[in-house]
């Protein structure tokens, strides 16, 4: 009971509640379950969920293989067409080393109301169709017949899966409300899992019950595919525990993305599972759900993992003192090695911790692409080739959701950068990127903690959006000529993130392109000359760009805004409420100057004031400085947004603020001729 | 005679055999000017073996000049049930023309072919990607393709796109020493070479064709590059076999592929029947079964085999309640056949901006199905995989183009709907209020027919109410708003109507700065259209889509401020269109009236000037704003 103890003190058994709503039964449906109330559904709802049950057990009869089984039953109602392709299903069949998941019992209707009776139609189940992916899942594709605005629909389904280890997640919460969601597992005590429950809604129910259950046969593939310790597990009928854990949430809203989130996956309803242990009878107990150390002990003897950089790769070293025998300090061999593997390499697959199963890193160096995983444990062979401390880190990108706190949930982590350590300073670097800087990683990496599988002993990092700074200064001046114009000249230092951006669309566009694009976005009626961009090649610095201007007088009365373009265009925050946290993709902190001359033969009429606002107490400012000089006008603005991520409560605050910028910064200075 | 053939056929297998090189230094500098990719040789050659049997070889080698270039770097082609794919291999050379590396099997990729709304395609792709990065580089690829039909032939289009050059592209034909071929080539002279021994040999070369630079608004590629595509006259299909002579004997495939596919269920000939109970006219019946079709079916898109090209029966329909263009049109032409009203199954080249058939060429390159109802001079045409578009209308995917209507004696040319800018208006009328603070609350009424109601259309029926509400609160040009209060009012027709009423929200919207109010009048159409000048425009100036805008906006602003600053009222007129747009101030009532019409078609790139200067001080003027100042005390 030792490794599953612990979810088991969360259940209170409560007795005497039933499990489904009593007059559910699939392929039934009266006239009377089309009437649905429920303050869930409001005009804009397009369908609802009325009942999602899942189901999972582990059976050796049915196929003969010991599988687990996973039934699923479904019944939704479309309340309007956009909902119609909720009729269409895909279910995804995984297949590894031989093994496959089997679809069965596939059974769809639709129910309609004909002249007050209910007309039930099933699929055409000649159409079921199968799509290869890629990867070599396969795709079972069918859709239901008779749908129509109005319509129930309902599936069911069972996957028998050798994947014993892998239980399937379970979300409560989705892109419609949902009446009645239930999950149910039936695990027997040789497997122990460890249960992750997201509770963003309490649940209806809960409930735990034990009960017994005999197997036969764990059968031949079992044993050939896991090995369990060399020998073949047979249990002669014995009788076993099964424990039974069931939970429901009953009228569940529809939850639906907004944008500045990293992923909908943090905040919806769910249960995730890792398989803790195992202990077939007469065998010894293998625990799988370990502590990090014995995590990365293992990740350190893998073939794909540690095995490809711990050892001395010598085909490497031609090619090394090639490109970095000159290099002056390992600092500059860093240099060296890291853009070499950037610049010469593409990454064909953003999402891998290890080396591809079918590949090696010396056909990843041949073949010149590989996964960010494959490039980066490259360059940690390079860099280890030439003795610099350096260690693999693996992470959860942002849209995949966060890393457990607790466990070492292996399936969450989905990308690896380098950890380089040189003379005490600590850099990171990922090579996978085409146009990255040195020591900068992806925004898409600020996600939590992040874990160093050092040699020795792993330990945690933290790459938190709230320490990602941008900067951005940008600053115009604007003398008289003799001409009786301004000559104007703006000078922009972008971000790093934002200089990432600048770089990737000339790249993906061209230099011409995205100058002819700042010459149509300056201010109206205004001619640029001189465009220059600096440290466009330059990976490791921001990108700067340049260009004079014009701007005729001569009008009675000039008007114009000091911010020359700079001025926030649109309300990032449109919506006007909020469900859940606001996660910015970094701090945010602009400066802009302005040195403006008086025109000869004008005086200044009006100017704006000078002014200050602060967002929450120090989490953002803002402030506009104007003031009259010798000959002219000074403005000097700072926006700061001093940390990246928000509470929901924040929003409203954040909306108004933003809009008081906007209005600030639309603001004009007036001019009038003398006479 | 038989000299020259000789040296002919020894001449492809001389060239065949010298190993090329692939030194970039050969490109000649003038196919490097705006390229990002050259191409060093192409050799396709189609054989027609049997009308059930076509091979393709093809081989290329591409110099990838500059980052730009990679994407034609990628080799990929498809296969399917009706197409296999063998024999593919590449190779790939440094600058100096070395080989580096070969296709090795395992690096080829395979994948099912999406095109993002159909259930199932049975089309696979193969592709491969040296992933090469030092520039130039030049790769090599060679695959040979057999297609078990003579219906869809490739075509030949030696410029894959702008910014592409070509040094040397050549195309062969071989077919039976009796089999009439056709052939359309655009935008080139050169006639094939004709040789004829047991087969019949023809041959097309390109040389040197310099890349052209991609401007800003113009005609589709496939107007500008050479191009051929080859006419097959017998031809099979399948099991099917026909003859595209002409666009008659074409159209007798698909009375073929139809046949005994119309017939329907009882219950829905009785359905039929109540339903055209008290329908007087033809144009009433035609809506009635129109709608009924539609509410009844929806879009499923599975194209397996010759299930490309023929439609599940109309049985199969009522079943099941969805079809895709072909089984849901061949289900209302059944319908309307039960009603005793003549229609027709019409095949079109769907897409906003696409052309309809090439009348002079007799091909098969359609991609969509639509229902035609004869009806004196005006046929209802029926988009039979919406549900909801209006009966007679077709809109920008399928309107004012040629297609091919299937009679009972054959295909016949005729021509969908055009809409002209006077059936694609939006008229707008604006009344608004600004306080003290700068903030505006306005009352929109909007009014929208054709073209212009499709947005409006496509929010109302394919959005939820929801997903609206949030495109409403972004769509418009107003820094921050809300929109609190929405209405719509759909009318159907030949042209449909829709009228819109919103109620907005919006903080801050005029600047209040000191003293001083800048109001911009013009709230909601704004143009945002701005075209750099270029005095070298080389391509004609494609706008596809005609319209007219009229605008008027009432705005009272707080009594207390007198006006400083007047925008000019500005009229102009071209051949682009025209554009009017007047301000005026009563008291503290501000008045603005737009109209801007706007012309389609192709303009010659001489007038490019002219035409960035109208949008240019249609810009100015949509963006002045007005100027107020307080008054003392």
């Amino acid at each position: 009971m030792r490794g599953i103890a612990f979810v088991v003190n969360l259940f209170m058994v409560i007795a005497g509640l039933a499990q489904e709503p009593s007059n559910f039964k699939f392929g039934q449906v009266g006239v009377e379950d089309f009437k649905i109330e429920s303050k869930l559904i409001n005009a804009s709802t397009s369908a609802v969920v009325i009942a999602d049950f899942g189901e999972v057990s582990f059976e050796d009869s049915a196929l003969k293989d010991f599988a687990l089984v996973f039934k699923r039953v479904k019944r939704i109602k479309i309340m309007d067409k956009n909902a119609f392709y909720l009729a269409d299903l895909k279910i995804i069949l995984q297949k590894s080393k031989g093994l496959e998941e089997k679809l069965i019992n596939l059974k769809a209707f639709s129910y309609n109301v004909e002249k007050g009776e209910v007309v039930k139609t099933a699929f055409d189940s000649t159409s079921i169709f199968e799509e290869k992916t890629i990867d070599k899942q396969v795709i079972k594709k069918c859709t239901l017949s008779g749908v129509k605005v109005g319509s129930i629909i309902e599936f069911t389904y069972t996957i028998h899966s050798p994947f014993i280890f892998k239980l399937p997640s379970w979300e409560f919460q989705g892109e419609y409300p949902c009446l009645w969601s239930s999950y149910n597992i039936n695990v027997p005590e040789f497997l122990k899992y460890v249960i992750v429950s997201q509770e963003q809604i309490p649940y209806t129910f809960k409930k735990e019950t034990l009960y017994k259950k005999r197997y036969y046969s764990f059968g031949n593939d079992l044993y050939n595919t896991y090995e369990i310790n060399g020998k073949r597990v047979t249990f002669f009928g014995r009788e076993f525990k099964i424990q039974e854990l069931n939970w429901v949430i009953k009228d569940v809203p529809a939850m639906k993305k907004e944008s500045f989130t990293t992923t909908i996956e943090n905040y919806i309803a769910k249960l995730d599972f890792q398989l803790a242990e195992y202990a077939f009878p007469n065998l010894p107990l293998t625990q799988i759900l370990h502590t990090w150390p014995k995590v990365s002990e293992e990740l350190m003897e893998d073939e794909y993992f540690g095995k490809t950089y711990n050892k001395s790769n010598a085909w490497l070293t031609d090619d090394i003192r090639q490109l970095a025998n000159n290099a002056a300090s390992p600092l500059e061999k860093t240099h060296k090695i890291y853009a070499f593997v950037r610049d010469n390499f593409t990454c064909t697959d953003n999402y891998a911790i290890k080396v591809n199963t079918n590949s090696s890193l010396k056909e990843v160096f041949k073949r010149k692409s590989g996964s960010v995983a494959e490039l980066n444990l490259l360059l940690l062979a390079m860099l280890r080739h030439e003795n610099i401390s350096s260690d693999p880190v693996i992470l959860s990108l942002r849209h995949r959701g966060w890393v457990n706190a607790t466990y070492p949930l292996m399936d969450r982590f989905n990308y690896l950068v380098c950890q380089a350590k040189i003379d005490g300073k600590t850099y990171y670097l990922d090579a996978s990127h085409a146009k990255l800087g040195f020591n900068f990683l992806p925004g898409s990496c600020y996600n939590g903690t992040a874990w160093v599988i050092a040699d020795k002993k792993p330990y945690s990092v933290s790459f938190d959006a709230d320490s990602l700074k941008e900067y951005k200064l940008t600053t115009v001046f604007l003398n008289n000529s003799e001409t009786k114009e301004w000559e104007g000249v703006y000078q922009s230092q972008h971000g790093m993130n934002e200089s990432l951006e600048i770089r990737e669309t000339i790249a993906n566009t061209s230099k011409e392109a995205f100058s002819k694009e700042i010459k149509k976005n300056f201010i109206n009626d205004v001619e640029i000359q001189n465009l220059i961009f600096d440290s466009l090649l330059n990976y490791d610095e921001p990108v700067s760009v340049k260009f004079d201007f014009k701007i005729k007088t001569g009008d009675n009365v000039l008007y114009v805004n000091p911010m020359f373009g700079e001025q926030i265009a649109k309300n990032p925050f449109v919506s006007e409420t909020r469900s859940y946290p606001i996660e910015l993709p970094y701090t945010t902190n602009e400066t802009y100057v302005l040195m403006m001359e008086t025109p000869k033969g004008y005086a200044i009429e009006e100017m704006p004031k000078s002014a200050k606002f602060e967002l929450n107490e120090g989490e953002g400012l803002f402030e506009y400085k104007c003031s009259k000089t010798e000959d002219g006008i000074q403005i000097r603005t700072k926006l700061k947004l001093n940390k990246a991520n928000f509470e929901t409560e924040d929003y409203s605050y954040l909306r108004d603020f933003f809009s008081q910028v906007i209005k600030k910064q639309q603001e004009q200075i007036v001019y009038r001729k003398l006479k | 005679m038989m000299n020259k053939i000789f040296f002919f056929i020894g001449l492809i297998i001389t060239q065949q055999s010298i190993a090329q090189s692939y030194a970039v230094n050969l490109i000649p500098d003038s196919l490097k000017q705006h390229s990002h990719a050259v191409k060093r040789m192409e050799e396709i050659k189609v054989s027609l073996l049997a009308l059930d049997k076509v091979v393709v070889k093809r081989k290329y080698a591409l110099t990838i000049l500059d980052q730009q270039g990679d994407e034609y770097a990628e080799y990929m082609n498809n296969y399917s049930s009706l197409e296999d794919l063998s024999d593919i291999e590449g190779v790939l050379y440094d600058a100096t023309g070395k080989k580096i590396r070969t296709v090795k099997k395992k690096d080829l990729g395979d994948a099912p072919i999406t095109d993002g709304f159909s259930l199932m395609l049975d089309d696979r792709i193969k592709k491969h990607n040296f992933y090469h990065r030092q520039y130039p580089y030049t790769v090599e690829y060679s695959d040979e393709q057999e297609l078990k039909n003579s219906y869809h032939l490739p075509y030949w289009m030696p410029m894959a796109d702008f910014g592409f050059a070509v040094q040397q592209s050549r195309f062969i034909l071989e077919t039976q020493d009796n089999y009439e071929m056709r052939f359309k080539q655009i935008n080139f002279e050169q006639a094939a070479r004709i040789n004829s021994q047991k087969t019949k040999l023809y041959q097309w070369e390109l040389n040197n064709l310099k890349a052209i630079v991609e401007e800003p608004q113009h005609p589709p590629i496939k107007e500008l590059v050479p191009m051929m595509y080859l006419g097959p006259t017998d031809f099979v299909l399948g099991k099917y076999q026909g003859d595209m002579r002409t666009w008659n004997s074409l159209g007798k495939l698909n009375i073929e592929l139809n046949k005994g596919r119309d017939e329907i269920p009882v219950a829905i000939k009785t359905k039929v029947k109540d339903l055209l109970i008290g329908a007087d006219s033809q144009e009433e019946k035609v809506k009635r079964l129109y709608q009924f079709m539609q509410s009844n079916t929806r879009y499923i898109s599975i194209q397996l085999g010759i299930g490309g090209w023929q439609p599940f029966d109309a049985k199969y329909v009522v079943a099941n309640r969805y079809g895709d263009c072909k089984a849901l049109s061949n289900y209302m032409v059944s319908l309307l056949k039960e009603a005793g009203i003549k229609a027709h199954y019409v095949l079109v080249t769907a897409g906003s901006g696409k052309k309809g058939l090439t009348e002079d060429f007799p091909s098969p390159y359609f991609n969509h199905v639509i229902c035609c109802v004869p009806n004196g001079k005006d046929s209802i045409w029926l988009e039979c995989t919406s549900q909801s578009q209006s009966a007679g209308f077709m809109g920008s995917f399928t309107g004012n183009r040629k297609a091919l209507l299937i009679d009972e004696d054959g295909g016949h040319v005729v021509e969908t709907p055009a809409y002209p800018a006077n059936k694609n208006l939006q008229l707008r009328s604006v009344k608004a209020s600004i306080d003290a603070e700068g903030n505006l609350l306005a009352q929109i009424q909007t009014k929208a027919t054709g073209l212009q109601q499709e947005d409006l259309h496509s929010l109302l029926h394919n959005a939820s109410k929801e997903q609206r509400d949030k495109y409403l609160n972004t769509v418009l040009g107003l820094p921050t708003y809300e929109v609190d209060d929405s209405k719509y009012q759909e009318t159907p027709g030949m042209i449909p109507q829709i009228n819109e009423q919103l109620h907005i929200k919006a903080p801050n919207y005029a600047t209040v700065s000191g003293k001083r109010l800048f109001v911009n009048p013009n709230l909601l159409n704004q143009s945002q259209n701005k075209l750099n000048p270029d005095n070298d425009r080389k391509l004609p100036i494609q706008l596809s889509y005609a319209y007219i805008d009229r605008d008027t906006v009432e705005m009272e602003i707080p009594a207390n401020y007198t006006l400083e600053a007047m925008p000019k009222s500005l009229q102009l007129k071209n051949q682009f269109g025209s554009y009017q747009i007047q301000f005026s101030v009563s008291g503290s009532k501000i008045n603005m009236i737009r109209e801007r019409t706007q012309e389609a078609g192709q303009f010659p790139a001489a007038e490019y000037g002219n035409w960035v200067d109208f949008l240019d001080a249609i810009y100015k003027a949509d963006h002045s704003k007005m100027v107020f100042v307080k008054k003392e005390g």
